[in-house]
């Protein structure tokens, strides 16, 4: 497949018609679009998902505002305006045009109406042109593919472990499958097992023995355990897959934690420190009001006490305070309603009760009369105590001082948290706990998925036992001997599907590595490679010690590349093998070889980013050679990594994406020795907008 | 440039499912080609619902070749 034309009217920032031009230039197989921030350069890469599937990629911001805002305040009034994309592209030996449109009108009463919008397409083959559908699209480029051959490499960013990145990651897993076509065969063999389950059975009103049910109740176990070994066999590497990418982040959390471990010691510290002055305080508070409390009479006069010792004396003799009455008692009467005797009360004498227990209250009065009264004496002729009042002074020096230690540990805590905010919500302790757990599930599931593959075939033995056994006591059955002939077609149908479902994962797998790393050797600067585990899922071995190793994120983000390419390299064969092998013509299959040389196209968006200057470098110089065509959109301060490529003379075309405005800026672009402006400045006052130029080449 | 001797290397070996469907008898044959095909023209995204009718069709398609074959 090759892209020729890329044809653009009024999409997004682009106002008017631009047409971008792919190189087809075998040596010359780069094109090169260049734009600064906020020109366009996403909505280019989503111009060809549009045109193809009518969708945006995942994250491209308002996917909903597609028409040119600048095209449609230009619109008269009762008019209409259209937006446009079309693609030209050659495959095959056919050539295809897809349109997509969207037209605006604006109503007499100025409001702009957006039309549903339409695809049309055609392919010319040897002179002659045929319409055709979305669904031929599809079968071309399948739309579950679209994000690795139309790839947004910005999105994997400065982090590999950021959200984008797992995303790309866990969706390479299912292109797979896509590629492989394997959904269709799993699919199928759901409907059969449906089939054989439920509608080819003996008819309920047929009269049975027990050696039927007994075969009945034994195939439906034996077919259930295989159902739910292949499902586990699905599901167990996607858990292992969000597994891993968790740990990845724990992983992050706890260099992280580790980086800030100096400050949460000097933090945890201070905390400490509080803690003990606050103890401090409150121990010398308790002391001092224990020392007052003894002493009180030094602090406050004999006088007082001896006012209140004579006042409390006449309250006494003249039987102002009540006497005492226990409490305890009463509460036990009135609550259990008996005498002490066991005698049931009457409501009268309960009320009498309660209204003596009513005077407590005043009994306390009395008992703390009473108690003031044993005391007020020892107060008024206690002796002043020269060594206990300085014990009261050193108690309040202590919390002066310890009122200004914790004034200045407070404030150390708030500056350290300023600086390193981190360390208030990250506790290593936990993150850790949380990483042994998510390895502990990783471990049990791997387990586990060994397990099922161990087991995998004698399950399917077993059913395929029980089957032919059901198949033989139901042929005994006159009115069931066509059912059990029906059985035996579909158990062959379902048979021959997990074969080829296996072979087809097991040859693929070899082939995606394979790919992978041819990809991956001449873009890395170690010596590494990807294996790539039954359920799919790569890790990167060091080919020195054959173990796996942790790598940088320009080594993984390369290992995505890496897949990229490999999907662009094996399309154009697994494409063949999707039309020749459903078929199920007798000798039509033949022998399949992956094809590099014819790969896919493949659109990158800011492909640099994810690297540091050297992989940056290393990636421009051996992208000419992995792919046959490869179209880079970078921006103006990537363009130095692109130096290689014009040096030997590997680009084919390429433009420059410049924003109309009518602010001024001057910024600019040098391109092979000459400079080119990046804004151009527009007289009106209207909204900005992007257009395409031509850059020379070489 | 990618060169023939890299094509080589990525060989994607068919013959062993070439062998399986080969090894199919006749009405395994015309179930399993009719199968694959309306599933592809369903899309991957098949419900239970469409699951259950084509089930049921199977089922019948499949009665109807071993009465077919009965009769022969």
């Amino acid at each position: 497949m090759r892209l020729n034309r890329l044809t653009l009217t009024n999409w997004r920032s682009f106002k008017g018609t631009n047409t971008i031009e792919f190189t087809k230039d075998k040596q010359k197989n780069v094109t090169v679009i260049v734009g600064q921030n906020g020109t366009g350069k996403t909505a280019l890469l989503n111009a060809l998902t549009w045109v193809l599937y009518g969708d945006t990629t995942a994250g491209f911001r308002r996917p909903n505002d597609l028409f040119n805002h600048a095209a449609l305040k230009e619109i008269p009034k009762g008019k209409y305006e259209h937006m446009k994309i079309i693609l030209e592209l050659e495959h095959e030996g056919g050539d295809y045009e897809l349109i997509r449109k969207q037209e605006a009108i604006l109503s007499n009463e100025g409001n702009i109406i957006l039309s549903s919008p339409t695809f049309n397409a055609t392919l010319t083959r040897n002179g002659l042109t045929k319409h055709i559908e979305q669904d031929d699209i599809n079968g071309l480029l399948p739309p579950g593919l679209h994000p690795f051959f139309f790839f947004p490499a910005e999105n994997i960013g400065k982090d590999i472990d950021q959200n984008d990145a797992a995303a790309i990651r866990a969706s390479m897993s299912r292109a797979i499958d896509v590629l492989l076509g394997i959904e269709r065969y799993s699919n199928s063999l759901k409907i059969i097992s449906v089939a054989l389950s439920d509608y080819l059975r003996l008819p309920s009103n047929t009269p049975r023995d027990s050696s039927l049910d007994d075969a009945e109740n034994d195939l439906n176990i034996k077919r259930q355990k295989w159902e739910q070994a292949i499902e586990l066999k699905t599901k167990l590497p996607k858990e292992i897959k969000k597994l891993e990418a968790l740990i990845e982040d724990l992983n992050g959390e706890i260099e992280r934690a580790a980086q800030y471990q100096e400050a949460l010691n000097s933090l945890n510290n201070i905390k400490s420190d509080i803690k003990e002055t606050e103890i401090s305080t409150s121990n010398a508070r308790e002391r001092q009001i224990e020392l007052i409390n003894a002493n009180c009479a030094l602090l406050f006069g004999r006088e007082l006490f001896s006012k209140a010792s004579k006042i409390l004396d006449k309250a006494h003799r003249d039987n102002l305070i009540p006497p005492r009455v226990s409490t305890g008692l009463l509460e036990d009467i009135i609550e259990n309603n008996k005498c002490i005797c066991g005698r049931e009360l009457g409501h009268n004498e309960l009320l009498q009760i309660e209204a003596v227990r009513s005077k407590t209250v005043e009994d306390q009065i009395a008992e703390s009369a009473n108690s003031l009264r044993g005391r007020l004496p020892r107060l008024v002729d206690g002796e002043l105590d020269k060594i206990c009042a300085q014990e009261i002074l050193k108690y309040s020096i202590k919390i002066c001082e310890n009122g200004r230690k914790l004034a200045k540990l407070r404030a150390s805590q708030r500056e350290l948290l300023n600086e390193q905010p981190e360390i208030s919500y990250n506790d290593p302790n936990k993150t850790l706990e949380a990483w042994k757990e998510q390895n502990r599930r990783l471990q049990k599931y791997e387990t586990d998925l060994s397990e099922i593959d161990g087991k995998i075939d004698k399950f399917e033995n077993d059913k395929k036992a029980s089957e032919r056994k059901y198949q033989q006591i139901l042929s005994k059955y006159s009115s069931a001997k066509l059912v059990s002939r029906a059985r035996n077609i579909l158990s062959e149908v379902e048979d021959a599907l997990t074969k080829i479902q296996n072979a087809i994962r097991s040859s693929a797998r070899q082939d995606v590595e394979r790919a992978m790393n041819e990809f991956y050797g001449p873009l890395l600067l170690k010596d590494y490679y990807i294996n790539l585990t039954e359920e799919f899922r790569h890790e990167i071995v060091d080919k020195q010690t054959n173990s796996v190793v942790g790598v940088s994120s320009s080594e993984i983000a390369l290992a995505t590349f890496a897949f990229v390419g490999s999907l662009a390299g094996l399309m154009p064969v697994y494409s063949n093998l999707e039309r020749l092998i459903p078929t199920g013509e007798k000798g039509s299959v033949g022998e399949l070889h992956a094809d590099r040389y014819n790969a896919y196209p493949v659109v990158l968006d800011a492909p640099h980013s994810p690297f540091g200057p050297k992989y940056a470098l290393e990636f421009s110089k051996a992208l000419p050679d992995l792919l046959p065509q490869s179209i880079v959109i970078v921006r103006e301060d990537q363009l130095k990594y692109l130096d290689i490529l014009i040096e030997r003379n590997r680009i084919g075309s390429a433009y420059l994406l410049q924003l109309n405005t009518s602010q001024t800026n001057t910024s600019t672009i040098n391109w092979m020795g000459k400079q080119y402006a990046l804004v151009v400045k527009q007289d009106s006052e209207g909204p900005s907008f992007t257009n395409i130029s031509q850059l020379p080449i070489g | 440039m990618p060169t023939e001797d890299n094509q080589k290397k990525l060989t994607f070996n068919a013959e062993e499912i070439r062998e399986l469907i080969a090894e199919m008898q006749q009405d395994s044959l015309t179930i399993f080609a009719s199968i694959i095909s309306e599933v592809k023209d369903h899309g991957n995204a098949l419900t239970d619902v469409v699951i259950n009718e084509l089930a049921r069709k199977y089922a019948d398609k499949a009665r109807m070749l071993a009465k077919a074959g009965e009769e022969e």
